[in-house]
């Protein structure tokens, strides 16, 4: 232990702690440009210079790397000290112009322009190579590097392109202090946003609202899963939660089942593409997702409703059926929307004091007790206009509001065209088919139907069958559907695999195909064509089989067996031309 | 690229062998090409960030074709007062290049150097290791002519 003395303050830390920790622990701010203590320091940037003084003879040195080995009296802030800061950060503006942190640096030292020549008024780097260091030691991908030297020198990839080594992981941007390294999404390689509260990394929540509501590791885009470099995430871990180990062991596994139940759900649709209603491109537009997600006690606002700039919204304007009862994207009513349009209008009514309008096209509230939640959010107050929001743009394209954004409809009660200035939209995103139903479907021998939702064996006698036995359907994979019909359904398919179950044994129909082993020349013809892949090949035999329990009695196989092998039970051509003599008798 | 490979041999397992390598890799092709640089990162285990940083750094590496004769045209004090900036001028017409470039046909690189320590004789010309002292406009033809023709020997 040493004990030093920081601007008139003592305090006592282990020897080889760095002047710059010293001082943190006794609250002392040092500016420092290129110091990050995930990474070796540099001192590069020279603002963290203190005056160093032993015995009688004072020096200067970076604060950030000059470790403490004996007692020291060190002044931070002295007039030598700011003279030379004042300098440093002055070439620092001549060096990188471009950066805020610079200027707003300078501001506080009471310093506004610099005395030197400026070559490029964009430029950003300063060359402390944070981010060299980051890819290198951190990430260990070493896809940066300096090169040339001297007034020449620069930072970047090799021959400027982007390397093979870069695994895109952004950790160049994160360090870099000035913001001059910016990931730009070239070919769709960056991650999605959570709320676009800022860049996903490969420890995220999986979606929002997920359960458990834990973050995890994505193995695609983790660093450490990719050089076995980085762990900076178990070194800021406080819990010591991420296990690498652990992780490493991740594996898949088998499981031999005798039903299973598809409850895949449903997505929400993309209303980017609707560029009326400016989604991507104007502030304070949300999908319905994002702005339950807001509401929620555990979102980044703490289930407050505030717009982008931290304030609480004036006017909001909910805009039903986006997507949904649209010739262009869904002709389908998503049935939900309705009403949790009206739960948002009174949710807001409830945590705020602004003013609700609700843009419909009809109002779908057929549900227990569902007209009557309608009839008291129309008592709250809520400003209800019969009428699809046609175009949604920023309020000062068309006249000066009172909110930022302008919604243009027409209001077919009063048979007027309405312009609302509002300061929040929500989008009410019509409930859609997952993208990867089909593929889910040709694997499980499901067919979608042309709006890609799962079809069920029968759309009144058999709601929650496929038809491949001992698959059912749950929820709004099936079609869009709210959450007391999804969890009927889903207690309706739990009782129809129980049933199975209870039975021990598979009830099925007579009529199936027959394979007569002796005619079949074990050409497999059959075995692609049976659209419930119920036939197979026996390899020891060299014939084709049918598995009794799959079968669905289609007949194309016995309509296609060249050597005609194939038979379908009860259908036989002896019984049904001895159906047509007896008619003909 | 066979010659990288038996460079690369050569040096092999010995540390501190990079720059030898790369000087060797420069004298044999007159240049640092791309795709050596990349043999030489897979061979050695040396990011190739790391190469490209060595080899923008040294003045003895070059990352585009150099001449095979490289002109240098000294413009020291001593050598300026007796008029090089119009023997660099003759040469940069003669060669149709500016200086700090290398000729179409890679037969020349024309640079100017600070001083070559030989101020008695100046204006000072070297060609590769050759050195022409008291060069005047009309001695500048004569002087490519020797290398054009490939058979060097320094007058003085």
């Amino acid at each position: 232990m040493v004990k030093v003395t920081i601007d008139g303050l003592e305090i006592e830390v282990e020897e080889e702690t760095t002047i710059l920790k010293a001082a943190r622990q006794l609250g002392i701010t040092i500016p420092a440009l290129c110091y990050n203590e995930l990474i070796e320091p540099y001192a590069v940037c020279r603002l963290c210079v203190v005056e160093l003084q032993r015995g009688q003879r004072t020096r200067l040195v970076t604060a950030c790397n000059y470790p403490l080995r004996e007692s020291v009296v060190i002044r931070t802030n002295s007039e030598r000290v700011q003279r030379l800061r004042r300098m440093n950060i002055e070439l620092l503006m001549a060096r990188a112009p471009g950066a805020k942190i610079i200027q707003d640096l300078a501001a506080e030292m009471g310093i506004e322009r610099t005395r030197f020549p400026i070559e490029d008024s964009d430029e950003k780097c300063i060359l402390c190579g944070l981010c060299v260091q980051a890819c290198s030691d951190v990430v260990q991908a070493y896809a940066l590097g300096f090169s040339e030297r001297g007034s020449k020198r620069v930072i970047g990839p090799p021959y400027d392109t982007t390397p093979e080594t870069c695994i895109l992981c952004g950790a160049c941007a994160y360090f870099c202090p000035t913001g001059h390294i910016k990931m730009t999404d070239t070919d769709g390689r960056i991650l999605h946003s959570e709320l676009t509260l800022g860049p996903n990394a490969a420890i995220s929540l999986p979606f929002r609202q997920a359960i458990p509501n834990v973050p995890r590791v994505d193995p695609d885009y983790c660093i450490h899963m990719k050089t076995g470099g980085c762990e900076l995430c178990v070194k800021v871990c406080q819990k010591e939660a991420i296990n690498f180990t652990e992780l490493a062991q991740d594996s898949f596994e088998e499981f031999e089942v005798g039903a299973v139940i598809m409850a895949t759900g449903f997505q929400d649709f993309d209303p980017t593409p609707m560029k009326q209603y400016g989604y991507g491109n104007l502030p304070n537009v949300l999908t319905a997702d994002e702005f339950e997600r807001m509401n929620n006690a555990a979102s980044p606002t703490g289930g407050r409703i505030v717009m982008e700039n931290g304030e609480e919204p004036r006017t909001i304007a909910i805009l039903h059926c986006v997507g949904s009862r649209d010739e262009k994207y869904h002709k389908y009513c998503s049935r939900v929307c309705c009403m949790y349009a009206l739960k948002f209008a009174h949710l807001v009514r409830e945590k705020t004091s602004a003013e609700v309008y609700q843009l419909y096209i009809d109002m779908r509230s057929s549900g227990k007790g569902y007209e009557e939640f309608y009839q008291r959010i129309l008592d709250e107050g809520v400003n209800v206009i019969r009428g699809k929001g046609a175009e949604v743009v920023p309020a000062y394209q068309k006249r000066r509001g009172e909110g930022g954004l302008l919604v243009c409809c027409e209001d077919t009660l009063i048979g007027k065209y309405r312009e609302i200035p509002v300061d929040m939209v929500v989008l009410c995103t019509a409930l859609e088919a997952r993208a990867d139903a089909s593929e889910i479907g040709r694997k499980f021998n499901i067919s979608t139907g042309a709006d890609g939702w799962f079809i069920e064996a029968h759309p009144k006698l058999a709601p929650v069958s496929t038809t491949t036995e001992g698959i059912y359907l749950a929820g709004a994979c099936q079609g869009q559907k709210d959450i007391p019909h999804s969890v009927a359904q889903g207690m309706a398919a739990a009782v129809q695999v129980v049933k199975m179950f209870c039975q021990g044994e598979l009830l099925m129909d007579a009529a199936y195909a027959e394979i007569v082993e002796d005619i079949c020349s074990g050409c497999r013809i059959c075995n692609g064509l049976c659209p419930y892949n119920a036939i197979s090949y026996d390899v020891e035999k060299k014939v084709s089989a049918v598995n009794p329990a799959m079968c669905k009695a289609c007949g194309t196989c016995v309509a296609a067996c060249p050597s005609g092998a194939i038979t379908g039970r009860h259908f036989t051509d002896e019984q049904i031309y001895a159906q047509i003599e007896g008619i003909l008798a | 690229m066979q010659q990288v490979e038996t460079i690369i041999e050569k040096h092999k397992g010995r540390p501190g062998t990079l720059i030898p390598i790369l000087l060797d890799i420069q004298n044999e092709y007159r240049y640092l090409p791309e795709e050596a640089l990349v043999m030489v990162s897979e061979k050695l285990s040396v990011p190739l960030s790391r190469i490209y940083s060595l080899a923008t750094f040294y003045k003895a590496f070059s990352l585009k074709p150099r001449g095979k004769h490289s002109v240098s045209v000294c413009l020291g004090t001593a050598c300026h007062v007796q008029g090089s900036t119009l023997i660099i001028e003759k040469f940069e017409r003669d060669l149709s290049v500016k200086r700090g470039q290398t000729t179409k046909d890679l037969s020349f690189d024309l640079e100017e150097v600070h001083c070559v320590g030989c101020c008695g004789l100046a204006p000072v010309v070297t060609v590769d290791k050759d050195l022409y002292g008291k060069v005047t406009l009309t001695k500048v033809p004569s002087i490519l002519k020797k290398y054009r023709s490939a058979t060097a020997e320094p007058v003085n």
